[in-house]
């Protein structure tokens, strides 16, 4: 996973300079991208909300504090939000219609792409429902850290907690998770190394 | 990381489209709705100023009295000012109280023409304070004057402009003898933009207040801008205006986390920076 923490202030500059923000995007788009493939299985609500996390990231550039992890696990810790409020929306089945009617026209061969990437990602998804059966603290950290693949210390950062607390929970996730018919999974996402 | 060279998709490079014309479109947004900041420094860049203040205001139409002056028990006057064009009516009432002013209204690209007297080297404590807001308002400044620490022969000359977006900036310096009739000239100073100029050139514009020098200073390199310093002790003066007196005696270091309260290329090649030591909120 990317490491990089650029400094608070540079964070906001960032997300104010297009040329700046270009290259933080080329950096982040796909691992945010994938991030929501995991979660969603429509390719245009995965477009979407790819689309609203990297918006909410511009929106909320103050909120960033790079002593407390990387730019990506910054991004997830908003991906997180952004998928959640999507979800509690569609449990509510509030206004579908208004949703697709902003929609950004996606072509086939997009379809197609992001059709790719949300199969390529189908092999977390069994272990999104398992995790998902776990209390709710434990969840978050599990779903960051085995489905995810930031570190634990990444993780306690995107939720804002210490990371002593992020790794009791991981391991009380891990114990349940055990006692599940098909036990722990390896790591889903293969960690890119520095290359 | 991988990521960085891994091309992405055609949705993906579309998304990226729409998301700098979002940043871009919040950043002129934010031109917008950001605080009328432009200052008025031409009595500041004056030679041998001690101190100058320079206010920014926004003018405002309506029925509200152009200014009101009052005198306290202590013999302090308190000037209310929430339009500058009628300055000879302010001039009158300022000396019917005792405070030696000279106050000029100057249009839009224009100037007195200088030198118009001898600057006074560091106003005594007291005499004259910074502006502050008017409580309850959204125009107008409220002034401070002491006309009792005023030694013989010193006067209070404000110079005040009101620009075509409707901000009035007003520069105010204290003179030692005879003050010079306002002869109005062409100003041929640049206008401060807060930024690096017009996003047509070869280097887009590029913001540099609200910004902290060490934040602005690799871009003004990348630019081949040599960057001089106005040090200036900055205050809000409630939502959209700042105050700013100008401290010519600074000879200290710039810090890199100082606040860059405005900068433009004044002249060709050469970038000023007015910073000041403390953030503006």
């Amino acid at each position: 996973m990317q490491d990089t923490a650029v400094e608070a202030g540079d964070m906001r500059r960032i997300m104010r300079d297009p040329e700046a923000f270009e290259v933080f995007y080329r950096k982040h788009a796909e691992s945010v991208g994938r991030f929501v493939a995991r979660r969603v299985t429509d390719p245009h609500m995965v477009d979407d909300l790819t689309t609203e996390v990297f918006l909410a990231a511009i929106d909320t550039a103050r909120t960033y504090r790079p002593d407390r992890g990387s730019e990506v696990a910054w991004l997830f810790g908003i991906a997180r939000n952004v998928v959640a409020t999507e979800q509690r929306r569609a449990a509510r089945e509030l206004s579908k219609n208004g949703r697709a009617a902003g929609r950004r026209s996606l072509d086939p061969d997009d379809i197609a792409r992001l059709e790719e990437r949300i199969d390529a990602e189908r092999a977390a998804r069994p272990l999104l429902k398992a995790v998902a059966e776990l209390p709710k603290s434990q969840r978050a950290v599990a779903e960051l850290v085995d489905i995810d693949g930031l570190s634990v210390a990444e993780a306690a950062a995107a939720l804002r907690i210490r990371v002593g607390t992020a790794r009791v929970r991981l391991h009380r996730a891990h114990r349940s998770l055990r006692q599940e018919p098909d036990a722990l999974p390896e790591p889903v996402v293969t960690l890119k190394g520095a290359s | 990381m991988k990521a960085d060279r891994t091309p992405l998709a055609a949705f993906e490079e579309r998304r990226l489209v729409e998301l700098k014309e979002h940043i871009a479109g919040r950043a002129a947004a934010e031109q917008r709705s950001r605080p009328r900041r432009r200052l008025f420094f031409g009595a500041a860049s004056l030679a041998g100023a001690g101190l100058a203040t320079a206010i920014t205001i926004v003018s405002l139409g309506g029925t509200v009295p152009a200014y009101a002056v009052t005198t306290d028990a202590d013999g302090v006057v308190h000037a209310e000012v929430r339009d500058f064009r009628d300055a000879a009516g302010l001039t009158k009432r300022l000396k019917e109280l005792g405070v030696p002013a000279v106050v000029d209204y100057v249009p839009h690209g224009q100037k007195c023409r200088g030198p118009r007297g001898t600057f006074v080297e560091g106003i005594p404590a007291g005499l004259y304070e910074p502006p502050t807001g008017i409580p309850g308002e959204k125009d107008g400044l409220r002034m401070k004057i002491n006309p009792k620490l005023f030694k013989p022969g010193q006067s209070l000359v404000w110079t005040m402009t009101v620009h075509p977006d409707g901000v009035a900036t007003a520069a105010t310096v204290l003179m030692q003898g005879p003050v010079a009739p306002c002869v109005l000239v062409p100003d041929e100073t640049k206008e401060p933009l807060g930024s690096t100029g017009d996003p047509g050139k070869s280097l887009p514009a590029y913001q540099v207040d609200g910004k902290t020098v060490g934040e602005v200073l690799p871009e003004l390199k990348k630019r081949g801008l040599k960057v001089v310093y106005e040090v200036v002790e900055a205050k809000p003066l409630g939502k959209d205006r700042i105050g700013v007196t100008v401290d010519k005696q600074y000879s200290g270091p710039i810090g890199k986390d100082w606040t860059v309260v405005q900068g433009w290329e004044h002249t060709p090649g050469e970038f000023k920076l007015v910073v000041s030591e403390k953030p503006l909120s």
